[in-house]
Formats: C-alpha cells, structure tokens, sequence
C-alpha cells in the first residue's frame, strides 16, 4: 500500500492536486485503480438525499429575517397585549355582573327601613 | 453577508452535514434552524469576504459539538427517516454506513462529512474545525481509508446477520 499515493488519490478526487500530477504515479501503481474505486464508493454511500421539512425551512427563514431588535418589538408587542386582554377580561367581568351581585348581596343584608318596621305592630306579654 | 441568500445557498448542505452527523432529523432540523438564527444574530461581526461558507460550516460544527458533549455518548449516525432515505437504496449498505461512521474519531468524521456532505475546499475546512490544509488532507485520507476498509467489515457482518 503506498500511502502517500492514496493521500493523492484522495486529494485527487476533491480536486486539491492536480490530475496530472496523481494519474502518472496511480498507472505505474498495480493498486491505485481499486483504492481509487474505495474512495469513490465510500463517498456515493455518503450521499443523501434528505431535505429539511417545507415547516422547518419556513420556520427558518422567517427566524432569519427577525433582528434582535425585531425580536425585542415583539416581545414588547406580546406584553400590551397581554395587559390589553387583560384589562378586557377584567371588563367582561365587569359587563357580566360581577359587582352587580355583590351590591345585590349588600343590599340583602341591609336591615329593613325604619318606616316598613311601624307597619308591623309586636305585641308583647 | 446577506443571511437569506446564505440560506438559500447553504441550508440544505447544513442540513445535511448535520443529519448524518447526528443521526436524527429533528435534532438535525434544530441545529440548522440555529445555526442560522446566530448567522443573523452575528452577522454585523462577520467582515472576511469569501469565507462565508466556512464560517457558517463552523457555526454549525460548533453547535453540533456541543450538542454531542451534551448527550455524552457517541450520536449514532443514519438516515432515521424512510420518507428520506439515503442515495444508496441498499439497506444493508445504510445499515454498514452507520456502523462505519459511529466507528470513526470525531474530528475524522466531521472532516468527511463536512467535505462530502458540506461540499466545504481542505482550506474551508481547515477554517471551520481550526487546523490545517495539510493536516485536513492527512484526516480524511485516514477517513476515507478506515471508512473503506470498516465498510466492508461491516457489510459482511450485515449480510452474515441476514443469512
């Protein structure tokens, strides 16, 4: 095994030397054609074809186009709009009676007006 | 440096590099996703034009490495998804590529994949794993040659679990 032969022939194959130089030593070496046919298999085998999913390109992309700066504006975004769904609930609450039914319990504990007792006369022994 | 044209270039290499480097596609669509998530994010310091591929490549290897460190094992290195199977349509031959590349030192693997799957020069590469054009072409003729003589150990022990 000449090793500094097959160093070329590897070389060779990624186009780092040139032809010239690697294919007059690989003729005179009776071992050079079968590395040379290792080389190559072992880089077809490499080969994928696999591609990224269509969601994870889209996802990419648009995280490239965001800044820091844009990041930041959205996180700011995010924060009003949580204190504006916020305040919102709070209205609904509102809208939907919940003070209403707190007056309503008030006005159930107040005592009777002075004027509907003197209507009911209490005898007592 | 425009990132979206680096992107357009370079995602399906990146992807690539890092699903035969981790052996899982969602982990593999993660690394890519940040890989060019920190393109943008440090890509006011990048001024060296011409090396855009090796720096990408090293942001890319980084986050793999550290990635790898953090599993503290060695990843396994296949085409895990049959709706993206690998070039090769021989089974046992994928079965023997895994078995080969979880073989292989890191750094000779990295510098295999990161010049057949990264299509990445011996000068780009020497720039993104930090070495030299010399020492890159040492590393992947012993990759090469452990990868030939491991493959065809390992497609005989694939066809001899088969009989």
């Amino acid at each position: 095994m000449n090793t500094e032969l097959d160093e070329a022939l590897s070389a060779w194959i990624d186009g780092e030397v040139p032809s010239h130089d690697v294919l007059l030593r690989a003729i005179a070496q009776p071992d050079a054609l079968a590395t040379l046919r290792g080389l190559l298999e072992v880089r077809a085998l490499l080969q994928t074809d696999a591609l990224p999913s269509p969601a994870t390109v889209a996802a990419t992309q648009a995280a490239s186009r965001s800044s820091r700066r844009s990041i930041r504006r959205v996180a700011g975004a995010l924060r009003v709009g949580v204190a504006a769904m916020t305040l919102l609930t709070v209205g609904i609450g509102i809208g939907l009676g919940w003070p209403r039914g707190r007056t309503a319990a008030v006005e159930w504990a107040r005592p009777p007006a002075a004027d509907l007792i003197a209507q009911f006369t209490f005898e007592t022994r | 440096m425009d990132p979206a044209d680096l992107f357009r270039r370079h995602h399906v290499a990146v992807f690539r590099y890092l699903l035969r480097r981790t052996g899982d596609r969602t982990v593999a669509e993660e690394l890519m996703q940040e890989t060019f998530v920190r393109v943008v994010r440090h890509g006011h310091r990048y001024d060296e034009r011409g090396r855009e591929r090796a720096w990408l490549f090293s942001i890319a290897y980084t986050l793999v490495a550290n990635w790898a460190r953090d599993r503290r094992r060695r990843p396994t290195v296949a085409p895990v998804d049959p709706q993206y199977p690998a070039h090769s349509t021989d089974a046992a031959a994928s079965l023997a590529l895994e078995r080969v590349l979880a073989a292989l030192p890191e750094l000779d693997r990295d510098v295999l994949l990161l010049r057949e799957l990264g299509g990445l020069d011996y000068a780009e590469i020497a720039e993104t794993i930090g070495g030299t054009v010399a020492a890159v072409r040492s590393r992947l003729h012993r990759a090469r040659t452990a990868a030939r003589s491991l493959l065809a150990d390992a497609s005989t022990a694939v066809a001899g679990e088969r009989r």
